[in-house]
């Protein structure tokens, strides 16, 4: 089929229609067409007439957009409604999980999220004061989580006595870098809150406190010095915490006798993040600073050169067996108040804490001195009396009176 | 620039009354017309042009109306109805068509024929395609021109003169003319 057979077909139609003649191949194809034409007739009128369908028709289109006004009412109500709940669960979560995370203590699974927000919170503080503000809040946040262990029996770890500590050590930072007049009231404020913190866990901890717990009480009761040795000596303590220098013990601790629960053990000495000189005298500090004992005899009775601690080195030299003072009396197991005034010409106080703390009612164990401080030696001596090396009469003559 | 239909279109879209009650008011005498020639039966016919109306309505709800050709679209609508009402009659027909022809015998032997000769003709268009039964019917049985089936159908005039020769050339063989 080419497009003129179609073309002649359409032309051979219009000539059949006008009642012309038509070629003969084409009018078996006009005839087909012509057929077709019977069906023109004008179709009989609709039985009912084509009102009902029109009724039906608009009936339907008015039940329609009826239907369409309920369903928009109805997403509506169902989009207010998607958005109140989204908005409930939205808000239930993060004030369900924002509770959680905050309340979560160490050791907890939350625990984790807890402090990364505070690490989030802290490096987005931008401000000194509100910074030191934040550190101050995370540290006593930290304490608070000790105490609430402490409170459920549960035992403390390192690891969480360790972060109070770094939080202490950084709220003591924090505070110290502000301005004169902010870095002393929040040093105040540090103070104040390690103090009402101390007291709390000191009595929570018991007498005998784990390990952890007593580095941690000691770490508190270093950073409250400090807080208020720098109250007074703003650019001391800076200077100190730049060298990493601990502060002297200027000012009482509020606890007043120290508890034996601050007694220096060998291994908390040892740690490097939290060095409290001052409270716990190490073995290789003290002898530059005390002195051997016998090396360099002190007549007038010093207490500060006074040996005994058994923080510090041993005396190379023993000291008279009969002079020797009783282990418990030793500064060892009563660390010496910072208070404790300290004699002329000695080393400070904080320098050595033992020593000065229990100096008064230890004899000097000097083998030059007599056995009674003050007193004068007898001539004859007492049965029990071991006269010195001085006051032994010659080599010959008074080697009985030893032997007796 | 939107036409006539499109704004009526538009409109309805919304179910306004009014320019349903005009979509009706102009197209269902047409649409009962074509239905009519396609089947033949008056209350068919009848029957089919109000359930096309209501496909438009369904047809709006759904977002699948016509933008534009309103007509075209009601024409191919109808005709689809009526190619649907044949398949289930040519299910249910239990009787051939020449013996229930035949037992309509009691009318006057003109009508009778006439009606015969209707009847095969349209059993024959139906054996076309649906392009081809279309062109017939709008080009010979509505006597619609070139370019109006062109418009309705959505096509060129050139497919329509195409199709027209292919249909007729088929119906020639059908009818055995």
């Amino acid at each position: 089929m080419s497009k003129r057979e179609v073309d002649e077909f359409e032309r051979a139609l219009q000539r059949a229609v006008r009642g012309e003649a038509v070629e003969q191949r084409l009018a078996p194809l006009v005839q087909a067409a012509r057929q077709a034409m019977v069906l023109s007739e004008p179709p009989p009128p609709a039985p009912h007439g084509l009102a009902p369908g029109r009724r039906r028709f608009l009936v339907e289109a008015a039940r329609l957009r009826a239907e369409r006004a309920s369903q928009r009412q109805r997403l509506a109500s169902l989009g207010r409604l998607a958005a109140l709940a989204a908005f409930a669960i939205v808000f239930g979560v993060v004030l369900g999980v924002g509770s959680s995370v905050a309340d979560s203590l160490p050791g907890q699974p939350l625990y984790g999220l807890e402090l990364l927000a505070e690490r989030v919170h802290l490096a987005l503080s931008v401000d000194p004061a509100r910074r030191a503000a934040l550190t101050l809040t995370l540290a006593d946040e930290r304490l608070d989580e000790i105490a609430t262990l402490i409170e459920r029996d549960q035992a403390i770890k390192g690891a969480w006595v360790s972060q109070a500590e770094q939080q202490l050590q950084q709220a003591l930072q924090a505070a110290a870098q502000l301005e004169d007049g902010a870095a002393v009231e929040a040093l105040r404020r540090l103070a104040d809150a390690v103090q009402q913190r101390e007291q709390a866990m000191a009595g929570a901890a018991g007498e005998l406190p784990a390990p952890p717990m007593q580095q941690l009480l000691r770490v508190m009761e270093q950073v409250r010095q400090e807080a208020h040795a720098g109250q007074g000596d703003l650019d001391g303590l800076r200077q100190r915490l730049r060298e990493g220098v601990p502060a002297e013990p200027t000012m009482p601790g509020p606890t007043g006798t120290p508890q034996p629960s601050r007694t220096p053990s060998p291994h908390l000495s040892g740690t490097a993040r939290t060095p409290s000189p001052s409270r716990t005298p190490g073995p290789s500090h003290t002898p530059e600073r005390t002195g051997m004992p016998s090396a360099s005899p002190d007549p007038s009775g010093t207490p500060a050169h006074t040996p005994g601690s058994s923080a510090t080195s041993q005396p190379t030299e023993p000291p008279h067996a009969t002079q020797t003072p009783e282990p418990s009396d030793t500064p060892a197991r009563t660390p010496g108040s910072s208070a404790t005034p300290q004699p002329t010409g000695g080393p400070p106080a904080s320098r050595t804490p033992g020593a000065s703390a229990t100096s008064q009612a230890t004899p000097p164990p000097r083998a030059s001195q007599t056995s009674e401080p003050g007193g004068t030696p007898a001539p004859t001596g007492g049965p029990g009396h071991t006269p010195g090396p001085s006051q032994t009469p010659g080599p010959g003559g008074g080697g009985g009176g030893n032997k007796s | 620039m939107t036409t006539p239909d499109e704004q009526l279109l538009e409109r309805a879209g919304t179910y306004d009354a009014q320019a349903l009650a005009e979509i009706y008011d102009r197209f269902a005498a047409p649409i009962y017309g074509y239905l009519y020639r396609t089947l033949g039966d008056a209350s068919q016919a009848e029957d089919l042009a109000g359930e096309v109306f209501v496909k438009l309505l369904h047809a709006l709800r759904t977002n699948r109306a016509p933008r534009e050709r309103l007509e075209g679209w009601l024409y191919r609508v109808a005709h689809n109805l009526a190619i649907d009402l044949f398949r289930r009659q040519e299910k249910g027909r239990a009787v051939p068509l020449d013996e229930e022809l035949v037992a309509a015998g009691n009318q006057p032997p003109d009508i009778v024929e006439d009606r015969q000769i209707k009847q095969r003709l349209r059993a024959s268009i139906r054996c076309l395609t649906t392009d081809q039964q279309q062109v017939i019917l709008l080009r010979f049985a509505e006597e619609r021109p070139v370019a109006e089936v062109a418009r309705l159908m959505g096509k060129s005039e050139g497919a329509i003169r195409i199709l027209q020769h292919r249909a007729v050339s088929r119906l020639r063989k059908l009818l055995g003319a």
